[in-house]
């Protein structure tokens, strides 16, 4: 290590209290007649002290994000109920309010994303929505399926939201909404907060930073595939869902492995993928460990333009062939 | 929870359950800020860095509550949103109830130091993200840096510890380069 690494060691030795005897007195010393090695010091106590408060911030945030919800052990799994009624919000805050044309033309740029990354096309039978990958395999995403799965014009848009409105409360012109356009309605059943905190606004959606080919590059430099994976020849597909809090910090980040191909690139059945749970918990884990890294997004706002919480989906595709890819749905 | 459990958890680092019983104090908080010219956001930010000087306040193992804790945590709520009033000119009197009247002084809050420490936040948002995570477990959860070394694939402990001063040289140079004045020794 060299001289002014360790120099910097000592600085955290002493600031934790773990300095004593005469390695203690020896710096007390250096440190009365060494105005640089005080300099040191402060600048370093300062950092940590930054460094402490941006993660106690993050915490604060935590917390307030899920208001007066159901506490849980561990943060960073299992708020995936609180994440799926606030999603539910997030849908009936959207079909109850008029349209932005900024943000049909934002989504639609990110559903070509997805269809030319990942999906062929999108159907919907039954009043349920499948996507139909590259193969013809047909995945029905277990998500809150209420948004912007097909692109269209504004104007359609509009009127859908009215339409779909009015099927909210009449709940008779339901099925024959889904069909012509792919949106299916959230029963408003789900809907049981009332948290204020909790509203979601459609005004701006919350976005990655510069972008979402931005956000492209970033899972490129820093995804990473799990190594049993490769070994086994592995690929998968995570959701992960996690709420971006109005600081832009993320929280209650929860991923699911919802498909996974085995060697021969087939996919897996439904006991093949439990013998390999431990394959999707390591897809999870990495998944919600890059979601956890990402710098700062641009928070949601309300249509006062000030930032809120709100949900948001990532995608991500760990494939051996085409490397990690990621995409956002709504 | 009693105000001596709520101590009691932060000191031991189960901060959450701590962090979410002072939280039923916000609603009070956002309409006292409210009702003298603020708005929401602005009563959570301010909520939320008075819970972050309440924790490191707590932390202290020589510091000693002299009132109740919701009465300690809305004085500093009344401190900084009146240094915020000020900051836009406005100085209306606050009249809040069951609060501390608390200085500066009684606070431990400098307002320099305040300064260097949004100019070293502004820092760390530019360092590289492992650098931030060594920062954050090493520091902040206070792990172990054999456990942080295996959990961030460094090929040792050594090189972990070589890296997190590295990271620390680096953000302390950017802060430096951002203002000379500012992180200069203070004596």
């Amino acid at each position: 290590m060299r001289a002014d690494l360790h120099t910097m060691e000592q600085i955290d030795l002493y600031l934790q209290g773990k300095l004593n005897g005469a390695e203690l007195d020896q710096f007390k010393n250096n440190l009365a007649t060494n105005p640089e090695l005080q300099s040191m010091v402060n600048d370093q106590q300062l950092l940590i002290q930054t460094v402490n408060r941006k993660a106690l911030l993050a915490e604060i945030n935590m917390v307030a994000g899920i208001g007066g919800a159901a506490w849980y052990a561990n943060p960073w799994v299992g708020m995936g109920g609180a994440a799926l009624v606030i999603g539910g919000i997030v849908a009936a805050v959207y079909f109850s309010s008029d349209n932005d044309p900024e943000i049909n033309q934002q989504t639609e740029i990110i559903t070509q994303n997805f269809d030319s990354t990942l999906v062929e096309d999108t159907i919907v039978e039954d009043g349920t929505t499948y996507f139909v990958m590259e193969d013809g395999e047909r995945i029905v995403p277990d998500i809150p399926q209420n948004k912007h799965l097909v692109s269209g014009s504004g104007n359609e848009d509009n009127d859908l939201s009215n339409q779909l409105y009015n099927a909210d409360e009449t709940s008779q012109n339901t099925d024959e909404t889904d069909e012509q356009t792919g949106h299916v309605t959230s029963t408003p059943d789900e809907v049981k907060t009332n948290n204020p905190e909790n509203v979601i606004s459609k005004n701006r959606i919350a976005s990655f930073p510069k972008g979402d080919a931005a956000l492209k590059s970033f899972i490129d430099e820093n995804m990473r595939f799990p190594g049993t994976a490769k070994e086994k020849k592995i690929s998968g597909n995570v959701k992960v869902t996690f709420l971006v809090n109005p600081e832009g910090t993320r929280s209650n980040i929860e991923a699911t492995c919802f498909t996974m191909r085995d060697e021969n690139d087939k996919p897996m059945n439904s006991t093949q993928m439990v013998l390999n749970q431990k394959i999707a918990n390591l897809f999870e884990r990495e998944a919600e460990r890059v979601v956890r890294i990402m710098p700062v997004w641009i928070p949601a706002t309300d249509s006062q333009g000030n930032a809120v919480l709100s949900t948001q989906e990532l995608y991500f595709n760990f494939s051996l062939k085409t490397g990690n890819t990621v995409y956002r749905l709504d | 929870m009693t105000d001596q459990e709520i101590i009691a958890q932060i000191r031991s680092g189960k901060r959450e359950p701590a962090i979410k019983a002072l939280y039923t104090e916000f609603p009070k908080i956002k309409s006292n800020i409210i009702y003298s010219g603020g708005d929401a956001e602005i009563a959570r930010e301010i909520f939320h860095d008075s819970l972050i000087l309440l924790i490191e306040k707590v932390s202290n193992p020589q510091f000693e509550l002299t009132s109740k804790l919701s009465t300690y945590l809305f004085g500093i709520n009344r401190f900084l949103w009146k240094n915020e009033l000020r900051r836009r000119n406005k100085s209306p009197e606050l009249e809040w109830k069951d609060t501390l009247i608390l200085s500066a002084e009684e606070l431990g809050y400098n307002e320099e130091k305040e300064e260097k420490i949004k100019l070293l936040e502004k820092v760390l948002s530019q360092v590289t993200e492992r650098c931030k995570k060594i920062f954050e477990l090493f520091y902040f959860k206070k792990q172990d840096m054999n456990v942080i070394a295996k959990e961030l694939d460094f090929s040792s402990v050594n090189s972990a510890k070589t890296q997190k001063y590295k990271c620390m040289e680096r953000a302390i140079e950017l802060a430096r380069q951002m203002n000379p004045n500012e992180l200069q020794t203070q004596a």
